[in-house]
This record gives structure tokens, C-alpha cells and sequence, in this order.
């Protein structure tokens, strides 16, 4: 089913899910979603499966023409303006054919999300509809979209209108990191350098990595290392002692020593730094970070409850003194 | 001596040592295909280099000292002796094909004729992939073949490409920029994302390069 035309594409618009799984031992990088949580996040709105693809945009978003009706919600940091009105994010709402649908920064960050009933329609290719740009393969093509291209959406599950609940939480205060697998190949002073000072992300921020400027990490020997295993969220340290944050797109392996991994409760919000930003670190330990994951897993399970139960409730249009009110009834438990 | 390391809250290494070294990858390979039938509840990829094995896992399904633990007793299991399956990889030498096979020649104080010689005369061994999907390292460059990189990497190595760097061999899969001199170009495809399976190569895998003539088809 035809769900949009794109009439700009923004800057770096892909269609991405969770990514793949399996393929990392080959030298192939997850893909996916650069902010998974904000991508299952989009989903849950919209009664999705959380690992349906949606849309990433970076920096500007895209405009798109509404092709056919379709439930969306874009989270992140952009929110929707549908036909020219502004809408909050992380809530969903009904679009129809003839609608224009923008995506707009909020300046809260680099990255949004725009998820559609149903998902967006692209061939599986190795377990995963995400764009993998390094190889050009998956997604749209294989390739950003671009004006002109034309989406299609797989049947939508049947849900209602939702909001994210509150109490998330929000992406304040450093990203925690836990230490290794190379810190000690670093200098006291350059750890403490890691862990106390602020960093400026660099105009060098991709999906594989966001270089960081400021305060020298030291090695104590040198910088390369014979090649090593890179997960996401490794912090690497090339010779000239300033760091790089590797994201979704990063290579499996590479040279340089590792001093720490950012934890996977704070990937999303890694992939959030937008150039000019300002980013610390703070060191965590392994009983942080499942902590971490799991209120984050806990939130989401609430907005899919919240989701579930707007199936039970209905909608009436009322119309008080001329003006038009949208009202959502739904049974308590 | 086996070293555990932390890596994040979502993986760990297992450390065999510091070197390339056939022996010493072995074992990490050993271990890798214990742990590729699935054995290990939670553990999600495994992604095995020269000297090292990533393990990643789902935090929420297991942890670091439980794997440590369960992972220990697995190190020490010798690797399966010709384990590797062997390939061959027809190869156009030189020209527009291989554009700095002249200047190896040159650097190498050998003719063309004789760095082709020597570098389709061995076995290599893919140590592990990497750099970009599917890209192979080799071992075993003779030693009369080892060149540094471009001091100013190309900004678009062409697909197929066979190229050299240091004691290192290897084959873009995909167009990309690189810094490896390149002294030839197969057709064969490293990685085909429709294919089953996708990629041509896997860690453990024994390469020979043949030559192929001018006006013979190098597609096999």
C-alpha cells in the first residue's frame, strides 16, 4: 500500500528497523536504527511490533506526501507539522492521502523518528529492513531517500491514537561508560582526562562514529593496537588522543585502543550528540547499567500497555461553542 | 595465557595474545565455532579477529561472570587441524586492473613478472573480516612483498580490487576509499547480500591467488 512521496528528502533520511543480527563476524555493521529506543519508542505509538522499520532523519527532516491513511508518530528530536500545524512528538495521530507531513528538528538533539501503522514496506534482505549505506544494500535501494521516492507500508495492525506516558527518562547528565577492554593501555591523567572533562562533538558525526574534541585521553604507549573487536558504543582513541564515540554504522574491528564502552542503556542518547554539542562521561559499573537497560525496557513496556488499552477506547468528536474537540474515552481495569 | 576483558556491558573479549600468528588464531577460531552453534543462552555475536574473540550478549539474558565462567573451560580446546575450507581467486595483474603493481615492483626491487610470481605462489590464511562487509585479511605475504600504504589514500578503490599493505593481502569487496596498494582485480564478488550465503570468505578460510591472462576471463 503507496503511504508517502517524499518531496524533501532532508538531509539523511533511511528507512531503518533494529538491524541485523548475526553478521558482525563478516564485517558487516548492525545498520538500523542509530537510536533504537526512540525507533521502538515510534513503533509501540503506533501499534507496531518494536522492531518494525520507520524512518531516521538527521539534522533536517523530510517532507512527505501523504499517499494513503496511515497512523504515524515521530520521537526523537523531531516533531511532526502536519499540514502546516505543529504536533508534539512521541504521540501518534492519523494522517490521509493529500496530507503534508514535515519533520522538524527540536533542537533536543541529532536524530528522529517516524513510525508508521504497519511499518514501512521494504524487501528483507539478510533478516532486516535497514539501510546498510556502507555496502548499499536494504532499505530504499540500499541509499538515503531522495525527492520522488515513493514508500510503501505493510498493512497496519488496527491501533488508535496514543501517547508516550511520562516519567521517561530523560537524557540529561553524562553518558556512563564502563571501563576497559584496553584502559590500561592509557595514562592515569588521560583516564581522569575521560571521565572529568567536557567534550565538543566535532562537524566529523556520522552513523559510524562522532569524533569528540577536547581534553588529550593519553596512552601510555602508543595508540594502535594489533585489531580487536569493536562493539557499539566503544569509545576509540587514535593517536592524537581525542576520542570517537562508534555508532550503529562502525566498523566490527578495528586498531585503536579502547579505554570504555559507553553502556547500551545510553547508545540512543549517544547517537543524540549533534555537532557543537558538549558530551561527558561518567564511569558506571556492570549493576548500573542492567539497571539502566532495564528501566528503559520498562518504560517501553508501559507506553505499549498505555498503547494496547487506547485500542479499547473510542474516539467522539465534539463540538462545543463553534470549536472542535477530539475525545478519547477509554474502560479502566 | 588467556585474558577475559570487559567490553561494555554487552560484550567481552577473549584475549589469546598480541600477535598474527596461524597457531594463536586457531584457537580463537576454535573457540568461535563452539560458540557459533548457538551453545551459549544470550550471546547475540561473535565476531573473531587475529588474536581476539568479540562476544556480544544481551545483558538482560546473561552477564559477564557467568560467561566467563562458562567460557573458561571452552578456551582450551585445541583447533580442529584443516579445519579450512580452501579458495581460489582468479586475478588480473597490473594495468588498469592493478594500477601500483609497477610501483611495488619498483619498492620491491623486483620486475612485475616476479611480484606476481610471489604473490600468487603462497597459501594465505583469512585471519578474520573486517574494514568493510566481507573484506578478507590475509596472512602469509612473502616478506619481499611488504609495502607501506599510500601516504594519501585513494578516495575510491574499485570493487574486486586485490591489494597489499605491510605483511597484509586483501580484496575490496565494495568500492570504498583505501589506502592498500592495489596490484589486481578479481571478478569474483566477496559479498552479495542476496546470495545464500552472502559472503565468500570466513575466518579460518585458506586463499591462493592464480593469474589469469589478458584476454582469459577472470570470472571462473
Amino acid at each position: 500500500m503507496q503511504a508517502f512521496e517524499v518531496i524533501s528528502a532532508g538531509i539523511l533520511t533511511t528507512v531503518q528497523d533494529l538491524g541485523r543480527r548475526g553478521y558482525r563476524r563478516f564485517g558487516l555493521p548492525r545498520s538500523g536504527a542509530a537510536d533504537g529506543f526512540s525507533l521502538q519508542l515510534a513503533n509501540i505509538l503506533v501499534g507496531n511490533p518494536r522492531d518494525a522499520a520507520g524512518l531516521e532523519c538527521t539534522a533536517v527532516g523530510p517532507t512527505l506526501r501523504v499517499l494513503g491513511p496511515a497512523l504515524v508518530s515521530c520521537t526523537g528530536a523531531f516533531a511532526p507539522v502536519l499540514n502546516g500545524s505543529a504536533w508534539p512528538p512521541d504521540v501518534s495521530f492519523w494522517v490521509n492521502p493529500g496530507d503534508t507531513l514535515e519533520l522538524r528538528p527540536t533542537g533536543e538533539g541529532l536524530r528522529g523518528y517516524l513510525g508508521v501503522s504497519g511499518g514501512i514496506d521494504v524487501p528483507v534482505v539478510m533478516g532486516s529492513r535497514s539501510t546498510c549505506l556502507k555496502a548499499g544494500f536494504g532499505g530504499y535501494h540500499g541509499r538515503a531517500l531522495q525527492a520522488g521516492d515513493v514508500l510503501a507500508c505493510r498493512p497496519g495492525p488496527g491501533a488508535r491514537p496514543a501517547r508516550a506516558p511520562a516519567g521517561r527518562e530523560t537524557g540529561c547528565g553524562p553518558l556512563r561508560v564502563i571501563l576497559g577492554p584496553q584502559d590500561d593501555l592509557f595514562t592515569r591523567e588521560g583516564l581522569a582526562a575521560l571521565l572529568e572533562s567536557e567534550y565538543r562533538v566535532t562537524s566529523q558525526c556520522d552513523r559510524m562514529g562522532c569524533r569528540l574534541q577536547g581534553p588529550p585521553v593519553t596512552h601510555s604507549g602508543r595508540a594502535d593496537i594489533l585489531s580487536d573487536g569493536v562493539p557499539e558504543g566503544s569509545i576509540q582513541v587514535p593517536g592524537n588522543a581525542q576520542p570517537i564515540i562508534l555508532l550503529c554504522d562502525g566498523q566490527p574491528t578495528g586498531g585503536y585502543a579502547k579505554p570504555a564502552v559507553v553502556i547500551s542503556a545510553d547508545l540512543g542518547r549517544a547517537a543524540q550528540l549533534a555537532p557543537g554539542a558538549t558530551v561527558s562521561f561518567a564511569q558506571a559499573t556492570r549493576e548500573k547499567a542492567r539497571a539502566a537497560l532495564l528501566c528503559q525496557q520498562a518504560y517501553l513496556d508501559r507506553a505499549e500497555r498505555l498503547a494496547q488499552a487506547a485500542l479499547g477506547s473510542r474516539l467522539y468528536q465534539l463540538r462545543v461553542q463553534g470549536r472542535a474537540y477530539r475525545v478519547q474515552v477509554e474502560e479502566l481495569p | 595465557m588467556v585474558r577475559f576483558l570487559q567490553a561494555g556491558d554487552a560484550a567481552l573479549v577473549v584475549e589469546y595474545g598480541d600477535a598474527v600468528d596461524p597457531e594463536l588464531n586457531g584457537r580463537v577460531l576454535a573457540l568461535y565455532h563452539q560458540l557459533a552453534r548457538g551453545v551459549v543462552p544470550g550471546v547475540v555475536e561473535l565476531v573473531p579477529t587475529y588474536r581476539s574473540l568479540l562476544v556480544e550478549y544481551d545483558p538482560l539474558v546473561t552477564g559477564y561472570p557467568e560467561l566467563v565462567e562458562m567460557l573458561r573451560p571452552l578456551t582450551g580446546v585445541p583447533p580442529a587441524p584443516g579445519a579450512g575450507r580452501l579458495l581460489e581467486v582468479p586475478v588480473r595483474y597490473g594495468g588498469p586492473a592493478g594500477p601500483d603493481l609497477e610501483e611495488v615492483a619498483a619498492h620491491c626491487g623486483l620486475t612485475p613478472g616476479e611480484v606476481i610470481r610471489r604473490h600468487s605462489a603462497p597459501t594465505y590464511r583469512v585471519y578474520m573480516l573486517g574494514f568493510s562487509p566481507g573484506f578478507p585479511y590475509l596472512g602469509g605475504l612473502d616478506p619481499s612483498l611488504h609495502v607501506p600504504r599510500l601516504s594519501q589514500p585513494r578516495l575510491r578503490v574499485p570493487a574486486g580490487s586485490v591489494a597489499i599493505a605491510g605483511h597484509q593481502a586483501g580484496i575490496y569487496p565494495q568500492t570504498t576509499p583505501g589506502g592498500w596498494r592495489i596490484i589486481g582485480h578479481t571478478r569474483l564478488v566477496p559479498f552479495n547480500p542476496v546470495l545464500d550465503p552472502p559472503f565468500l570468505f570466513q575466518a579460518g578460510d585458506l586463499v591462493r591467488f592464480v593469474p589469469v591472462k589478458e584476454n582469459e576471463d577472470a570470472g571462473v
